[in-house]
């Protein structure tokens, strides 16, 4: 846990926007308590809270006074379309780089995918694929 | 706000001829976890010693802006917790707890009480019948049930095994988080406690190292790993604080004001950037022996 | 959960001194000056039965001889409290003057203390001596009556002496702890003038003094010099408390 360069409360916000985009977290469920959280990860509360802070900013959470943290309405679609528009950018940029250094054609990449999408569905890819409709 | 605000000017402690500390110009906000690291005799037990007012030094001391010295105001909600102990010897842990009740205004009875229970200790014991381990136990409640503004932890967990170590953490965490206060721990199990802390202060042969966010600590490092060549194209003009060399593969600790850019440049060049743990970062900086041999 | 049992956050109410003060009275001195005497009078009163069986008239005192303990005991006292109680007591967040003070409270109690319950049962037996025959005397054998000079002299001598060794002890202690073996074996015959002071000086009247009648009359103001030498004492163990340094190992 905890082992990115980012600070600690970013990869607290992003492990749980995490759970948020994979269902674990589902809309106007209860998240930890700041405390609760500090204890169970060992870190400073004041972190914990930092993390919390940035994702009442984003709207992804929302405060309920005297009750405790929720997941907002909309905050997993609203994460996924942000994330789709990283995507190309944040994601396939490298490995699109990397793929010219290795000497892979565009048809080598196509082709590949092609083929892992019509195995992929079905057998792995348990990120993003089950709730993609 | 119930926690102290800690400041040192210019201060210099000396045991007759020896010097343990020299300038210190230290500044830790209330309410937060501090850590205070040092390898064995950089000066932490002095410098927590001065704050808690068992001795005195040259220069400016201000806890909660007053001179702590014979103050019993503050005094009284200053607590150190030293592996030593503290306690009356030949009195029952039960005894021990009414005299520090008297001693400590904020001292919570129920709470210490609890804790007893959850760490097994027998009130009717006295504390030279305790184990290492329950010895830091009963210490680390005292500490804890004190509720002391200001209060400091020296290698209190040091002789508790691992299962009691992770309950200490999480009640201080937890109580932390309920009764915020000003806290200090000193502690050589750094990787343990990197993420509690708040801020870190590094006391390195009696001068002050560094006094930083933990935050900006963390962003602070970085390692670089790969081919020795590549590694050393991307170190160059960055501060290198440790070299480690695998077979052909090389990984460098780099220290400071990063420039992200080339970190970024480096991991597209194929090197694995990854982040420098508290503990690493503390050995590279303190290990005089091994910086002397680099340099 | 630990929110409800928040303790209160203004402070105390008693000073640091009293508290300490309490403490050990409470759960140091009481004790061990009540038990000194529930070991002590027992004692006294089972050899004088035996001496009683076999000497026709006994001329002193039996209880008499229980001042050695009750002031070699709480002087001994007196310096554990210096040297292993004071670190504990600032340790815990109390201040150096506030020790200096109760420690001292705790030299003049029991003082005073011992030197009651000692008149006390001085008084006790003189009324079994004189039902019996013996002679109520000083331990010297010289037939001189213990109360010679009166009870509350008597009385106050006592004190002043128990007072005295406590003073003694308590420099004693701070005096080791706070410059090492050497220098504190070297102080011990300074940390002794409050006792010698009242020893030879203060109890100077051979009369009224049977107990130590070794102790001769040196001087006719003995009395005042003896309680200036204990006062001049008491601050010299508050000056080498004031900033004395805890130990710590680093």
């Amino acid at each position: 846990m905890f082992e990115g360069r980012e600070p600690i409360y970013h990869q607290i916000a992003e492990a749980i926007r995490g759970e948020i985009l994979s269902g674990a977290l589902k809309e106007e469920d209860q998240v930890m308590s700041t405390t609760q959280y500090a204890t169970t990860y060992r870190i400073n509360p004041a972190t914990a809270a930092k993390a919390f802070a940035q994702l009442v900013d984003e709207e992804v959470l929302y405060k309920r006074r005297g009750v405790g943290m929720f997941v907002a309405p909309g905050a997993a679609a609203a994460l996924r379309s942000q994330r789709r528009e990283a995507f190309f950018a944040e994601r396939l940029e490298p490995v699109i780089r990397e793929a010219a250094l290795l000497g892979l054609s565009t048809s080598d990449l196509t082709d590949y995918l092609a083929s892992h999408a019509t195995t992929g569905v079905s057998t792995t890819a348990p990120d993003q694929t089950p709730e993609e409709r | 706000m119930t926690g102290y605000r800690l400041h040192t000017d210019n201060l210099t402690v000396s045991y007759g001829k020896t010097t343990a500390l020299t300038g210190i110009n230290l500044d830790l906000a209330p309410d937060r976890i501090h850590g205070l690291l040092g390898r064995n005799g950089a000066g932490k037990t002095t410098l927590m010693s001065v704050l808690a007012s068992l001795r005195r030094g040259q220069g400016t001391v201000r806890v909660e802006g007053q001179d702590p010295f014979e103050n019993e105001a503050i005094m009284q909600n200053v607590c150190l917790i030293r592996e030593s102990g503290d306690l009356l010897l030949d009195e029952k842990l039960t005894t021990n707890l009414s005299f520090l009740e008297d001693a400590r205004p904020r001292f919570d009875r129920t709470y210490a009480e609890s804790l007893m229970a959850t760490f097994r200790l027998d009130p009717a014991k006295k504390p030279q019948a305790l184990s290492r381990g329950q010895a830091s136990a009963f210490g680390a409640i005292v500490g804890l049930a004190s509720r002391a503004p200001l209060t400091m932890f020296d290698e209190v967990h040091l002789g508790m095994d691992a299962p009691a170590r992770q309950r200490f953490y999480h009640e201080v965490l937890h109580d932390f988080a309920e009764h915020p206060r000003t806290i200090v721990l000193s502690s050589h199990l750094i990787s343990e406690i990197a993420h509690m802390l708040e801020t870190v202060t590094i006391l390195h042969e009696g001068r002050l190292l560094l006094s930083n966010e933990a935050d900006d600590l963390h962003v602070s490092g970085a390692t670089l790993t790969g081919a020795a060549e590549v590694v050393d194209r991307h170190a160059t003009g960055q501060q290198v604080v440790g070299t480690q060399d695998l077979g052909p593969t090389r990984q460098v600790t780099v220290f400071g004001d990063l420039d992200e850019a080339a970190l970024a440049a480096a991991e597209r060049d194929g090197l694995t950037v990854g982040a420098v743990p508290l503990q690493d970062l503390f050995i590279h900086l303190t290990d005089t022996d091994r910086a002397e041999e680099a340099s | 959960m630990t929110a409800v049992t928040d303790a209160p956050a203004t402070g105390r109410s008693t000073p640091q001194w009293r508290s300490a003060l309490h403490y050990l009275l409470s759960g140091y001195v009481y004790m061990l000056t009540l038990w000194f005497w529930a070991i002590a009078l027992p004692v006294v009163a089972i050899i004088m039965f035996i001496i009683g069986q076999n000497v026709d008239e006994v001329t002193s005192s039996g209880i008499a001889f229980t001042h050695h303990g009750a002031l070699w005991f709480p002087f001994s006292i007196a310096i554990i409290l210096s040297v292993t109680y004071l670190p504990i007591h600032v340790a815990n967040g109390m201040t150096r003057r506030s020790f200096t003070r109760a420690a001292l409270a705790v030299n003049v109690i029991v003082g005073l203390l011992n030197a009651t319950i000692a008149t006390g049962a001085l008084l006790v037996e003189r009324e079994i001596y004189h039902a019996v025959g013996w002679v109520h005397g000083g331990t010297d054998g010289s037939g001189i009556a213990v109360f010679n000079g009166g009870v509350l002299v008597y009385l106050l001598g006592l004190a002043m002496l128990f007072i005295a060794g406590q003073v003694s002890g308590s420099l004693i202690g701070v005096a080791y702890y706070r410059l090492g073996g050497i220098i504190g074996t070297v102080a011990l015959p300074l940390c002794l003038l409050p006792l010698a002071a009242v020893g030879l000086l203060g109890l100077g009247q051979g009369e009224q003094w049977n107990p130590w009648s070794w102790t001769a009359d040196l001087a006719p103001w003995g009395t005042v010099v003896a309680v200036l030498v204990v006062i001049a004492s008491a601050g010299a163990f508050h000056l080498l408390v004031r900033d004395i340094a805890i130990d710590s190992k680093d």
